[in-house]
């Protein structure tokens, strides 16, 4: 079902001066309230009038991951935070994490988005929607609901419960609609296997996956094992939270909802427009947001456009869905880490620059994070105990910063590669790749 | 309906409007509201073709205006109201209907006039009450309905107001814009520039603001409504906190 018609079918010309419109009036904004983008514009030479076209977008400056932790808290806001009625925040970063913030208006916005999300995937007042993302500083629990409510569906708010009473909840409240992370779908299924409940003892129909990328043979193989269909979404805490982009009914691409965010597609060594339907990295400009606006955000995320209309009516352009990433950032239930947030914690028990490798695994599906750390040099056989005390700290360490349990296991000195001209590879994913 | 992309406009070296980029859609009413002197009247004069913009296009109907003269884009069915009330005062009240439709000509079109004009009328009554009554004589409100009412007679698709509220008892200017919200009911699509911006976004169902010559917040009317900047500079809203 489409939510919004008249948005959503919007023809394409109505939509480009919709865009071109409110990107204006967006610059304005942002260059008279946001000191980053004065600095940023004036400094890059960009005259915000010689915005005339979707076409001028190119010319004016990337916003970074590094812009938005060096404006940490509230120095991307483009309102008094008297006006901000709602604050998220990326979750379990070690040090700085990036803080946005939201105007009543963009959270009726940001609302709505996710409700044609839920929409094109068949959610209608008569579901009973089961959200089992984090309800914290992180965006995914609340913005779903958020959606899910405005629909007039019947929403649980599960949160990130065991994966044992998410099932009991399905089969007894009998949940039509599951909503979280892939990985977390799939723990569910093999904790069915466990309790001896069969798929068809559930009411599920429908599942909503993201917050992480996502194979296609992990789709079939949440599809065989929960009995439902699975779809797609996009999006991140940066641009707004989940709602960004979603699949419709022909699962054929995620349509951006374009009446509020500019998608591009740029090489991410050059930073230059892929061409049509090229792949390359995903760069969002928000154009309604009045909070948090952002010029564009690269977003790390690998994909491309489709520029061929979608048969389901919408007239939203789509992107496939997310291939990789043009960092190493790490998706580990449900979260999202850097290595070098590990290497610091590292760094700050061991005193010296670590060498270690991260090796994913997923057991059961659940997500399992083994932290190899080279012992010191003088570290002597006889000094056991005093490793085991640090691989605890290490434990606990990571525990309380990055909100994930990770095992963390001493391995002889020099085992893995120095920097040579290549990057060394310090994470080794054995889960399924995507 | 109307299309407005990257307008640049003014007065011989001034230049008012730096870029500005708006669209009204059928039947619907738009506001653009501001502060004095933010280029609001100089956006309508523009697409009344009574002032020739510096660079961008308007585009009515799927046609470009750019050679359009101001006369003929009232044929094209694009009409201005402007402010201040500009009535002949020396005419009657039916004779400023009648010069309304002065571009209508034709066969049978007399007849068509004459039933506009009692169409008029039955919009504004007052106007029959004045109908041999001369312009200048009426109160400031009727004049304002006058001016609206000699505007309709040329048939338009888009009427633009320009602060059509000013100097005239609230009352008037409620039933006033009752009437407009009325004729959009009927097909009519209407641009309103105001300073009056709660009166505005009581008919408009979306609306962009306007400072020294850039749009800086556009929306829909609950957002303008619920939007704390335009609540503090145009609604009088939070002055009490502000005082604290």
């Amino acid at each position: 079902m489409i939510f919004d018609k008249k948005a959503e079918t919007m023809p394409r010309k109505e939509l480009e001066q919709v865009q071109i419109e409110r990107l204006q009036t967006t610059l304005n904004r942002v260059y008279r309230n946001v000191a980053f983008y004065k600095k940023s514009f004036d400094s890059h030479g960009v005259n915000i009038e010689s915005i005339k076209s979707r076409e001028d977008l190119p010319n004016l400056p990337f916003t970074t991951r590094a812009d938005l932790l060096a404006a940490y808290p509230y120095d991307m806001f483009a309102v008094p935070l008297r006006d901000i009625v709602r604050i998220h925040s990326t979750s379990g970063t070690a040090g700085k994490p990036l803080v946005v913030g939201y105007t009543k208006n963009d959270l009726k916005n940001w609302t709505a988005c996710t409700a044609r999300l839920l929409a094109a995937s068949g959610i209608t007042e008569h579901d009973v929607v089961q959200i089992a993302f984090h309800y914290d500083l992180f965006t995914g629990g609340f913005g779903f609901h958020q959606g899910a409510e405005l629909i007039g569906a019947s929403v649980i708010p599960a949160s990130t419960t065991l994966a044992e009473k998410q099932i009991t909840i399905m089969k007894d409240y009998k949940t039509t609609a599951l909503l979280c992370t892939p990985g977390f779908a799939l723990h569910i299924a093999q904790e069915m296997d466990a309790m001896k409940i069969h798929p068809e003892q559930l009411s599920l129909k429908t599942g909503i996956f993201g917050a992480e990328p996502w194979s296609n043979s992990m789709r079939r193989q949440i599809e065989t094992r929960l009995h439902c269909t699975a779809h797609d979404s996009y999006g991140l805490t940066e641009i707004m939270g989940p709602g960004v982009a979603g699949e419709c009914e022909e699962r054929a691409g995620l349509h951006v909802n374009e009446d509020h965010f500019i998608v591009e597609v740029v090489d991410p060594a050059t930073g230059k427009w892929v061409g049509e339907d090229g792949q390359g990295e995903l760069v969002f400009t928000t154009i309604t947001k009045e909070g948090f606006p952002l010029i564009r955000y690269r977003t790390g995320d690998i994909a491309s456009l489709i520029s061929e209309p979608c048969s389901c009516g919408r007239t939203f352009t789509r992107i496939t869905r997310v291939t990789g990433r043009t960092d190493d950032l790490i998706f580990f239930d449900g979260q999202k880490i850097f290595p070098s947030e590990i290497e610091q914690i590292l760094l700050d028990v061991e005193g010296t620059a670590p060498h270690y490798q991260i090796v994913l695994s997923r057991e059961n599906g659940k997500d399992i994070m083994d932290v190899r750390v080279e012992a010191g040099e003088s570290f002597e056989i006889d000094k056991l105990g005093k490793l085991e005390a640090m691989r605890d700290t290490l434990v606990e360490r990571i525990q309380q910063e990055l909100e994930i349990s990770a095992q963390v296991h001493f391995v002889e000195p020099r085992t893995f590669e120095r920097a040579t001209k290549d990057k060394i590879r310090r994470v080794i994913d054995k889960r399924e790749s995507v | 309906m109307l299309t407005i992309r990257n307008l640049q406009s003014g007065y011989h070296k001034l230049r008012v409007l730096k870029g500005v980029s708006v669209h009204v859609g059928e039947n619907e009413i738009v506001t653009v509201i501001g502060p004095n002197g933010a280029g609001k009247s100089t956006l309508l004069m523009t697409v009344a073709g009574i002032l020739k913009p510096f660079a961008g296009t308007v585009t009515f109907d799927n046609t470009d205006l750019e050679s359009f003269s101001a006369e003929k884009r009232v044929e094209a069915g694009c009409v201005l109201v402007p402010e201040g009330r500009r009535v002949f005062s020396t005419l009657t009240v039916k004779e400023n209907l009648e010069l309304g439709a002065f571009l209508r000509s034709g066969k049978n079109e007399k007849s068509a006039i004459q039933q506009d004009i009692e169409r008029m009328y039955s919009l504004f009554p007052v106007l029959q009450k004045r109908m041999k009554q001369m312009a200048g004589t009426l109160s400031g409100g009727e004049q304002q309905m006058l001016a609206i009412a000699r505007a309709l007679m040329s048939r338009p698709k888009l009427l633009m107001m320009d602060e059509p509220s000013m100097g005239i008892a609230p009352i008037i200017v409620s039933q006033i814009f009752k009437t407009i919200s009325m004729l959009r009911e009927e097909g009519l699509s209407v641009l309103l520039v105001e300073q009056n911006a709660k009166k505005a976004l009581s008919i408009a169902d979306r609306g962009y603001v306007l400072e020294t010559g850039q749009i800086v917040v556009s929306g829909s009317r609950e957002e303008l409504l619920e939007n704390h900047d335009v609540g503090r500079a145009y609604l009088g809203k939070d002055y009490s906190t502000i005082d604290e």
